[in-house]
């Protein structure tokens, strides 16, 4: 009744301006706090991969062009550096082996609980959300291939972020670099832990709360605290790249850039936990 | 004999809005990200001003919620600014038909301003993020490309025969 009189004349523009613009505040307000509502949205969201696929395209074929058109020489000299690193990381990793074994032995007498063993997945980026407030990238797995809300994703040199929307096809990647995204860190070299959250304009991450005190220099490498339960213990973040202690505040100003090769990254890997 | 929106060739609304969404989304350096323009709402615009069909709020609400997809923000942050700039626009749509293109374009800064106003209040009040002083750099851009957008869509509309009351 109430649809029909508001909708059957032209006149009432004003009253249907207002009714939509309160249905658009109830319908923000329940996605921001109706886990199940949201969920449905980023299902729906399925249906907009095909326009990011499209609109990756460009970049991607450029992308491939520049890489992989290489003389026959390059690519078989390329295939020989390749093929003598493999063999070198995976005689590192033979080490590797024995160290595991031998902490885990010492865990055990310890009576520590056994280390959580991950696998990785790998995933490949499909397009980014760089818009004023959001630094995201989309993956070509979802949650058909096992990928959960929450997930730590990785390129080889650090942590990237994590997974903060899942649909069938594709799931979306909050970077660290994104100003809603903490990461807990450690320092490498003292053990200091502390929190990084993003600066989307510097392309950096800052800690939060950090007195004037603290033992913090140039330099040092942070790496993953592993509390929280979100990121896994011992992945690099990042490294100290300027600390300024201000003489009016107690706290200092400390910026850190990220190891990961953000904005390079077309293949990344998806921390699994055991 | 009717057509889809009162015109012939009405397929060309949609793709309108299917090249302004992707070049809403089109990956930029993200210096160059700030002076985006405004794509989505420009053609919306535009099409309000031209065809009596697209003047429906539930249309600026479709078209908001189209964004809010596209940029990945909750559901309705971008409704409701488009809602609000399309309602000043169906209030203001028989003077644009008829101001110099100069003058419209002012107009057009007016507008972007407030969406710019509204969705960054909008964000601020739900604790969503922070803000930057070149995020209003795209009301630059917008207005500098309305009048060439005005005259392209006008011709294409020529091309296409795109005119109300016409059989």
């Amino acid at each position: 009744m109430i649809i029909k009189f508001l909708f059957k004349k032209d006149s009432f523009l004003g009253v249907r301006t207002l009714f939509f613009l309160i249905f658009s505040v109830f319908l923000i307000v329940t996605d921001l706090r109706v886990p199940p509502f949201h969920r449905v949205c980023q299902q729906i969201s399925v249906a907009f991969l095909p326009i990011r696929y499209v609109v990756n395209l460009p970049g991607y074929i450029l992308n491939k062009a520049l890489t992989d058109m290489m003389f026959k020489q390059e690519l078989l000299q390329q295939n020989a550096q390749l093929q003598a690193s493999l063999v070198l990381l995976k005689a590192q990793l033979q080490q590797q082996y024995a160290l595991e074994s031998e902490n885990q032995q010492l865990r055990n007498l310890l009576n520590l609980n056994t280390k959580n063993q991950l696998g990785v997945q790998a995933a490949q980026l499909i397009s980014e959300i760089i818009s004023p407030f959001v630094r995201e990238i989309i993956l070509n797995k979802g949650s058909m291939d096992h990928v959960f809300e929450g997930q730590a994703v990785a390129d080889e040199w650090g942590i990237m972020g994590q997974v903060i929307e899942v649909n069938a096809l594709s799931s979306q990647v909050m970077l660290i670099i994104d100003s809603r995204s903490s990461v807990p860190v450690q320092n490498q070299r003292n053990h200091s832990r502390a929190i990084a959250i993003g600066d989307p304009q510097l392309g950096m991450l800052r800690l939060e709360h950090i007195l004037n005190t603290e033992d913090i220099q140039e330099g040092d490498i942070f790496i993953t605290s592993g509390l929280g339960g979100r990121y896994p213990y011992g992945y690099p973040v990042g490294q100290v790249i300027s600390v300024i202690r201000n003489a009016g505040s107690q706290f200092s100003d400390i910026i850190i850039k990220p190891s990961a090769h953000l904005t390079r990254s077309r293949i990344v890997l998806l921390l699994q936990k055991s | 004999m009717r057509y889809f929106f009162g015109v012939k060739n009405s397929w060309f609304v949609f793709v309108s809005f299917l090249i302004a969404m992707m070049l809403e989304i089109f990956p930029l350096p993200s210096l160059l990200n700030n002076i985006r323009p405004e794509c989505v709402l420009l053609v919306l615009l535009y099409w309000v001003i031209v065809l009596p069909a697209v003047r429906k709020v539930w249309i600026a609400f479709l078209v908001g919620i189209l964004l809010d997809f596209l940029h990945s923000s909750p559901l309705g942050i971008h409704s409701i600014a488009v809602i609000v700039v399309i309602y000043l626009m169906m209030k203001l749509r028989q003077r644009m038909q008829i101001y110099s293109l100069f003058h419209q374009s002012l107009i057009i800064a007016a507008l972007i301003f407030i969406y710019q106003f509204i969705i960054v209040l909008t964000y601020k009040i739900f604790g969503l993020s922070p803000y930057y002083y070149w995020y209003w750099l795209s009301i630059l851009s917008s207005t500098l490309l309305w009048p060439w957008f005005y005259i392209l869509m006008h011709d294409i509309r020529r091309c296409l025969n795109m005119y109300i009351g016409h059989d």
